[in-house]
């Protein structure tokens, strides 16, 4: 017998299973190898260590007469209740998140929905930032000279994409299309862009093409109610599903254009982020009023037109 | 379990053992609460050593002679009646401890168990009291505590056969018989359960 085999064997040993001559020629294993005969004495070590684990000494009286009366009350059902009201709150709590989950899902699913999408094509590269135009904004401002301006930041948002999702925006019937024309079709926005079916398949994607670039600085004449439509848009549409905008409370940055600066504005000009949280309404003068719209200013190398995707809104 | 001479004649239980049963079976009550007198240390000592702690002892102890009063004409006596007993206690002390993970602490409320004058009892303090150690000196004592807690720290499938066996000295067709796996399952769940021990506890 070698050891590997005395060692498989221990256990039928110690359960007292081993007789006859495999016994035999497993007591003779244990005399001629130590290492194995120590191991044997630890495991029957261990085995009377288990015999000794503790016991129950004495039930009380009480146990049988409590248990008895349950039975003579027919009282059977287990004590262990489910807790209904805590099944209940932790359900209806899943039930709100789950929902809230599809919610927000089937909302960007339908934004992302490209069924209906508009997509923005417009020239991009070194060659398209050089012909940019940018509006004299002091001689413009200069004719606002009692008013505050107002001031949209979309730092991270292209005025392309700021069109084609105010189109989309319209399109879907958010937005009103005064709004439209003050923002798109009087600033110049609008000017010679064309837009057609992209034919891929009937997919009904309409493709909007800008012939050049839009400018990073946009001066429009708006309303109140206007302004308050911006609001909105911006943060139904930009803030809920684009870059997002600047934080707010902090006053937007206007670079008004290149070598300008705005120290050569006029004295004392108020700048109010119609984007922040602390644009109110009420303290929009009647009449018309200057706005700043101020876009993404990023170009890229790449010299070729691109293209950009916007559904309306849902 | 002892192999008893009613078990040569053809019943695993003795006599008395029988007769009680069929007693209980017919509904007598006075059977039943004999029957529990009997079998009540019996019952206290199988959980304890498989949940390793006097918490909630007496709740599923009694839990366990309810599901006897409840169940025992489905006993047909083809095992010893402590077969049969450590059968049920051990299937309701999985029960108990399913309930006791996490999810289960959380959505099942605990009983409050109350006598006839509606004093709740609380007896597990002096219950531990009277767990009888046979381990002598402190430091037997101290090893089989050590123990204790290696054996409890196995996965269920490997503590309850080393108990059965080792602690208990059940025979492996009462193991079998109890758990509903084949004598070689029972085996070799014994030979890893007695490894990993062996393995944690330097002697």
């Amino acid at each position: 017998m070698d050891c590997k085999e005395f060692r498989r064997l221990i256990g039928e040993e110690l359960d007292g299973a081993l007789e006859g001559a495999r016994l035999a020629r497993f007591n003779e294993h244990r005399k001629s190898c130590a290492a194995c005969e120590r191991e044997y004495l630890k495991q029957r070590r261990m085995k009377m260590y288990m015999q000794c684990f503790p016991t129950i000494g004495r039930v009380s009286d009480r146990f049988r007469r409590e248990l008895m009366t349950r039975v003579r009350n027919g009282d059977l059902r287990s004590h262990y209740r489910l807790n209904y009201p805590r099944i209940t709150a932790t359900l209806a709590l899943f039930a709100c998140i789950f929902v809230g989950l599809l919610f927000a899902v089937n909302s960007y699913r339908e934004y992302m929905d490209k069924e209906k999408g508009l997509i923005a094509r417009y020239p991009e590269g070194p060659e398209a930032v050089q012909t940019m135009s940018l509006p004299s904004l002091s001689q413009e401002l200069g004719l606002a000279a009692d008013r505050p301006v107002y001031a949209l930041v979309l730092s991270n948002v292209r005025a392309e994409d700021f069109v084609v999702k105010l189109l989309a925006n319209y399109e879907s019937g958010k937005t009103p299309e005064r709004l439209i024309d003050r923002l798109a079709v009087e600033t110049g926005l609008l000017d010679g862009v064309s837009m057609h079916p992209s034919g891929m398949g009937g997919s009904g994607q309409t493709i909007v093409t800008f012939p050049r670039p839009l400018p990073l600085v946009v001066v429009a004449y708006v309303e109140r109610q206007d302004l308050i439509a911006l609001r909105r848009f911006t943060l139904d549409v930009i803030n809920t599903y684009g870059p997002g905008v600047i934080a707010s409370g902090t006053m937007p940055t206007i670079e008004l254009e290149p070598g300008v600066a705005p120290r050569d504005m006029r004295e004392g000009l108020e700048i109010v982020d119609i984007g922040g949280g602390t644009f109110n309404e009420n303290l929009v003068p009647d009449g018309i009023v200057p706005l700043v719209i101020s876009f993404e200013s990023g170009q890229t190398e790449n010299a070729s037109p691109v293209e950009n995707q916007t559904s309306p809104s849902p | 379990m002892e192999v008893t001479a009613a078990e040569k004649a053809g019943s695993y239980n003795s006599p008395e053992v029988d007769e009680l049963i069929a007693r209980c079976q017919s509904g007598t009550l006075e059977a039943f609460d004999e029957l529990v007198a009997r079998y009540e240390r019996f019952v206290f000592t199988v959980v304890y050593q498989h949940l390793g702690s006097m918490d909630e002892i007496e709740d599923i102890a009694q839990e366990v002679f309810l599901r006897v009063f409840k169940f025992i004409g489905r006993y047909r006596g083809q095992a010893s009646f402590e077969t049969w007993l450590y059968k049920v206690a051990l299937n309701y002390i999985r029960t108990h401890q399913r309930r006791r993970s996490l999810l289960g602490r959380f959505f099942i409320e605990l009983p409050e168990r109350t006598d006839d004058s509606g004093r709740s009892f609380d007896m597990v303090a002096r219950l531990a009291d009277d767990a009888r150690d046979p381990a002598h000196s402190d430091e037997h004592r101290r090893i089989v505590e050590e123990i204790m807690q290696v054996v409890h720290g196995l996965p269920p499938m490997y503590r309850d056969v080393l108990i059965m066996r080792e602690v208990n000295e059940l025979s492996y067709d009462e193991i079998s018989e109890i758990l509903g796996v084949s004598m070689g399952t029972v085996k070799s769940r014994l030979n890893r359960a007695r490894q990993l021990v062996r393995r944690k506890v330097p002697l």
